[in-house]
């Protein structure tokens, strides 16, 4: 097998990384934090490049499903619209009113984007009463009493459980659309008021 | 498990969300179709897809894909947030068996209380060293063990330091 095909090479690699970038937090040497920040900066890179590859792939995929017309086609046929259409709007030509920025762009990623994605939050809602109904049950006495307070703790954190009881309620607010490291990108996107909950 | 589905031969589909694991995750699971002795079985497109960097694009491709193909089995471990509810749901109303890990405490209680098995914290370490009985797993976990005892015995040594008002161990750790 020839040298650069050795499993042990990239597994030798990643613990050094990993110890580069680990150590910083427990050993205080400026010019090694400084160092392991570059290396965060060329994985940035990385990842941007990878980004053809995951372009290729999708092309390659739903392109052969949707021309073999195979089991979903249009599925893929309608990720393919999709993609190469925001591709495009993404590209930066100013003249034409493309790229990131721009009117069509932000009207895009702000009342599609956007929506989908608090959409799809919101929708975990129900997921967690299906759940709940499912495996929520008081087969034992710890078991009850884990339900008991599982729901008075549900109850104070929500205005009907105040409602019910006044004395009822937390008190720690969460503002669960601000988080304390605040950027431009963030900050536009935060401020929109169809911008879901960040993830959590 | 790439190696057991292809002695199986059973379908084996990995949906990846980071672009730069894709060509890891073909490499591990062409190498265990590799191993079973049946490279030919191994499609690095279709079965190893990227779905989406996004949150929810990845976890709705990912339910549809597993709605489509009806899976028999789930495994999940790695790090989720909060797509790890949709995902389990999803696979319990098809009727999957599924396997939930995760080191994120807040996810856990959705995999304990959405799959037939889960793994918590550290287990999603130790369950491939446990199963697998390989020496250099098991190994490598004695090696985490030993991290985890030194870093408890530089915590006592620096909260009985702190307490008696030195700070020699800060200015070691510090140099």
């Amino acid at each position: 097998m020839a040298w650069y095909r050795r499993v042990e090479i990239p597994i030798i690699l990643t613990a050094v990384f990993c110890l580069f970038q680990l150590v910083p937090y427990f050993v205080v040497v400026p010019a090694w934090e400084s160092a392991a920040k570059d290396f965060v900066d060329w994985d940035a890179v990385m990842e941007t490049f990878a980004l053809f590859i995951g372009f290729t792939t999708l092309l390659m995929l739903h392109g052969r499903i949707a021309s073999q017309r195979r089991r979903g086609w249009y599925w893929s046929a309608w990720i393919l619209i999709t993609m190469i259409g925001y591709t495009l709007i993404g590209i930066p030509i100013p003249a034409l009113g493309l790229g990131k920025g721009t009117k069509l762009f932000e009207a895009i990623r702000l009342y599609v984007l956007t929506p989908l994605s608090g959409a799809m939050y919101a929708s975990l809602g129900f997921w967690i009463a299906s759940a709940a109904y499912r495996a929520f049950r008081a087969r034992t006495l710890e078991a009850g009493v884990l339900l008991l307070s599982g729901t008075l703790v549900m109850l104070a954190n929500a205005p009907i459980g105040t409602a019910i009881w006044p004395r009822l309620h937390a008190d720690k607010k969460m503002d669960l659309r601000r988080s304390e490291h605040v950027d431009d990108e963030s900050e536009r996107h935060w401020s929109s008021p169809r911008s879901p909950s960040p993830r959590g | 498990m790439a190696e057991k589905c292809a002695e199986l031969g059973t379908r084996l589909y990995v949906p990846v969300r980071q672009l730069v694991i894709w060509p890891i995750a073909v490499e591990l699971a062409e190498t265990g179709y590799k191993k079973a002795g049946r490279p030919e079985d191994f499609n690095p497109t279709e079965q190893v897809r990227y779905l989406s960097s996004d949150q929810f694009g990845f976890s709705s491709n990912y339910m549809g894909w597993m709605w489509r193909e009806r899976a028999a089995a789930n495994i999940m471990v790695g790090a989720y947030w909060a797509e790890s509810l949709q995902l389990a749901e999803t696979g319990a109303r098809i009727g999957t068996i599924q396997v939930g890990g995760t080191a994120n405490i807040h996810q856990i209680p959705f995999f304990v209380a959405a799959c037939d098995y889960a793994l918590i914290g550290e287990e999603i370490f130790c369950a491939g060293a446990y199963l697998s009985k390989d020496a250099e797993m098991i190994g490598s976990l004695a090696g985490q063990d030993m991290g985890k005892l030194l870093g408890i015995v530089l915590i006592l040594l620096g909260v009985i330091f702190v307490t008696a008002g030195s700070d020699i161990l800060t200015k070691i750790l510090s140099w």
